[in-house]
């Protein structure tokens, strides 16, 4: 093990390490993320093992035991149903990173993609994409989310759906506006001037100089997903009220803010970190993707 | 330099930049003429220098020439590849269109003909006026020698592609023949292009030397027709480079090359030494992947050759000067073996010490492997030492064009006689650089460039060196040398 550290410290030196390699190397060495993504690895395993994890089941309820501040037996406490807010927390984990991180991976696939043409080949592609993000935006996430839902019906994957297509136009904006600037700049000419395709200039020398906004977008934009999922739930259009899920578990404790606290801060703190730990990796990921900020 | 070979052969280059609408109702659109009218020849293994104030258009011809920005009207003609190997898509719609276009030629011909003579007419009224109407005539004639320049060159984009490929076939009768033996030798050379097994490949060079039998056949039917004499001088085999399509283009940027003016900005941050200027050599490929051993030694001798040390390979480009990062810019431009290089104000934004070492640098390469350079900059120094001709521009246009040392002691227009001017002096310069008078008007002919509107003629003053003028006697040879 250790000589195998030691030899890629020599190969990260010469720099003959290839760029994932080379990427994978300056995450090892950053701190920050190695605790972000240290905290997504134990979310995750939260997540797939909840079942097994969780002191009691996510409907059980115990209506003789109902408010109940943390003791022994709960240790964070029940909610007005009697159910184990721990255990709650942990199934939530399952839900609010499903919604999280698929929303934003196909919000980003669509409006990075979206974002890309329009910021490269401008014209009539760039007009046509921006009005279509200009519509989206006009109308509040939270109202188009509502729509949507409400038009499909209710259920995760609606859900899913519904919060991603209200980020689209935010990736495109953001992307299209990076890519502008990186368009402009002379090493995009002197690729052409060597005969790149515009395929091999948007993948090779495009993409990877937009990354940092990025990469910053999608961590912000888990967070806002998962409070989405929850305001949908609130006005009754998101997951059913037994689903156990954070932003769910936010809301519905709101009733109970004066007297039983612990009901909105112990799945505010869940959600925040894992915001924390999406932002420390994310901007670990975007510090080794940068060759300036590696050398530092 | 007019016995060695010429490379490129630019003819009324044009770039016009248009501007987007002020007004909705606006209806003639706007340019911006970047380039306008530029004719010259480029030879091979010759450096040539354009100089001229910033703005003027230099940079924009230089990106033009080698069609990194699509010219607007006039043709570039280039002869660094064998056009019949490369088979450009627009040779097709040549072919076929060749019995169209003979029908407009003849319609063309005649409105040629009614603007040489009204030219004529007006010289005979010239000649025999008194002063008072002498003025308006010599504005009717120049009006009249615009209009004719300006048809000249629609015409010449029109025909001469033509000619060039058909040469003196264009005079026989039947035209469709003459199309659909050119076409048919078209696709055969295609199909030679793309097949490998060699039984096919026979069967094609048979057939290929029987169309070859009849085109020439057809030629030596009609070779004492003084037409065909004539037409026969325009066979050519210049590829022109501003009809190719986009993907064609692309393919010959293998050939044609540009050395960026800013270090910093021209290389991608993302990308290593080794990505950068292997770059070209996988998109052209030469070499399978970048992990193929003869790829990495490809790199690496480029790099030997402009100075780079091998341990800088895996490096990225904030961690090089701006010295080191021009040589990486030249490696990359280099790394394809190019035949023409487009140095774009290539020293300029470097120190001075920095500047010699670049220069030489590129001389030692020119020499190594036979480059021709395009040297664009507003350095006069620099051009003096490295060109063998200079071009001077102004306002999108050439005015004028001699051996380097001629532009030095015997400048011409008064635009490159104000940029000598203003040259800097040093205090203990050993020989103060002359002021030169600006002259505006000689007896041959006068310089209209503060309008920069009117100055279309060249006028060779003394050999190989032409200046941008206004002729006061339209010398009728002007008219008669283009008889086609």
């Amino acid at each position: 093990m250790m000589r195998k550290r030691e030899k890629l410290d020599q190969l990260a030196i010469s720099g003959a390490l290839t760029p994932w390699q080379e990427v994978r190397y300056a995450i090892s060495k950053d701190n920050r993320a190695l605790i972000g993504l240290a905290f997504i690895g134990l979310l995750f395993f939260i997540a797939v093992f909840a079942d097994v994890i969780a002191p009691y089941g996510m409907r059980e309820q115990n209506l003789q035991n109902v408010l109940q501040s943390p003791t022994w037996q709960h240790w964070l406490g029940t909610d007005d149903l009697g159910r184990d807010v721990l255990s709650r927390i942990i199934y939530g984990t399952r839900t609010s990173l499903i919604i999280g991180v698929s929303s934003v991976s196909i919000a980003l696939a669509i409006g990075g993609i979206l974002g890309l043409l329009s910021g490269y080949f401008k014209g009539v592609i760039d007009i046509i994409i921006m009005r279509f993000s200009d519509v989206l935006l006009a109308i509040p996430s939270i109202l188009l989310a509502i729509a949507i839902v409400a038009s499909f019906g209710s259920g995760m994957f609606n859900m899913i759906v519904a919060i991603a297509i209200g980020n689209i136009a935010i990736f495109a904006r953001i992307i299209r506006s990076s890519v502008m600037t990186i368009a402009e700049r002379q090493f995009i000419e002197a690729s052409h001037a060597l005969g790149s395709s515009h395929l091999r200039i948007l993948v090779k020398h495009i993409l990877p100089n937009v990354l940092s906004p990025i990469i910053v977008q999608s961590s912000l934009g888990i967070a806002f997903a998962i409070l989405s999922a929850a305001g949908l739930g609130f006005i009754g259009l998101g997951l059913e009220a037994s689903v156990a899920e954070w932003g769910l578990m936010l809301s519905s404790g709101r009733a109970y803010i004066r007297t039983q606290t612990y009901l909105t801060i112990y799945p505010g703190v869940a959600i925040m970190l894992t915001i924390l730990a999406f932002n420390m990796l994310g901007d670990g990921i975007r510090d080794a993707f940068d060759p300036k900020m590696r050398d530092r | 330099m007019s016995e060695s070979r010429v490379l490129l052969s630019i003819k009324n280059l044009q770039k016009y930049f248009p501007i987007p609408r002020k007004r909705f109702f606006q209806l003639r659109k706007e340019y911006v003429k970047a380039n306008d009218n530029i004719s010259l020849d480029i030879y091979e293994g010759e450096t040539l220098g354009i100089v001229g104030e910033s703005g003027c258009g230099k940079s924009t011809f230089g990106r033009t020439i080698i069609q990194l920005q699509q010219q607007t009207g006039g043709s570039s003609l280039y002869y660094g590849e064998d056009i019949y190997a490369f088979l450009p898509k627009y040779m097709r719609s040549i072919y076929r269109n060749i019995s169209k276009k003979s029908q407009k030629y003849e319609q063309d011909i005649v409105v040629q003909q009614n603007l040489k003579n009204n030219i004529l007419s007006i010289q005979t009224n010239l000649s025999k006026a008194d002063d008072a109407t002498q003025q308006l005539l010599k504005e009717q004639l120049n009006n009249a020698l615009e209009e004719y320049r300006l048809f000249r060159i629609t015409f010449e984009e029109d025909y001469f592609n033509t000619f060039r490929l058909i040469g003196g076939l264009a005079a026989y009768d039947d035209l469709n023949e003459v199309s659909k033996a050119f076409l048919k030798r078209d696709s055969l050379l295609r199909q030679q292009k793309r097949t490998i097994s060699s039984s096919r490949l026979e069967k094609i060079e048979v057939q290929l030397s029987q169309i070859e039998h009849h085109l020439s056949s057809l030629r030596t039917s009609i070779a004492d027709d003084p037409r065909f004499i004539k037409y026969d001088t325009f066979l050519d085999n210049g590829m022109d480079l501003s009809l190719l399509t986009r993907k064609e283009s692309r393919y010959l940027r293998k050939d044609l090359q540009i050395i960026f003016q800013d270090p910093y900005s021209s290389l991608d941050p993302r990308s290593k030494v080794s990505d950068i200027i292997g770059e070209g050599l996988l998109i052209h490929k030469r070499y399978p992947s970048s992990k193929d051993e003869g790829y990495k030694q490809a790199i690496l001798d480029i790099m030997r050759q402009c100075g780079l040390d091998d341990d800088y390979i895996h490096r990225y480009p904030h961690q090089f000067s701006g010295g080191q990062r021009q040589r990486i810019g030249i490696a990359r431009a280099l790394a394809l073996r190019p035949k023409f290089i487009v140095c774009d104000e290539a020293v300029s934004a470097l120190d001075v010490s920095i500047q010699s070492q670049i220069i030489n640098l590129l001389q030692e390469l020119k020499k190594e492997f036979k480059l021709t350079y395009l040297f664009i900059t507003h350095d006069l120094g620099v051009v003096r030492y490295i060109s063998n001709r200079i071009g001077v521009m102004y306002f999108g246009k050439l005015v004028e064009l001699a051996p380097a040392e001629d532009i030095f002691t015997n400048p011409q227009h008064p635009y490159t006689r104000q940029l000598l001017n203003a040259m800097p002096i040093l205090e203990d310069d050993y020989e103060a650089p002359k002021q030169w008078d600006i002259v505006f008007e000689t007896d041959q002919f006068s310089f209209q460039y503060q309008t920069g509107l009117t100055d279309d003629h060249w006028f060779e003053v003394t050999k190989d060196h032409f200046v941008a003028c206004t002729l006061h006697q339209v010398d009728s040879s002007i008219l008669k040398e283009e008889t086609v």
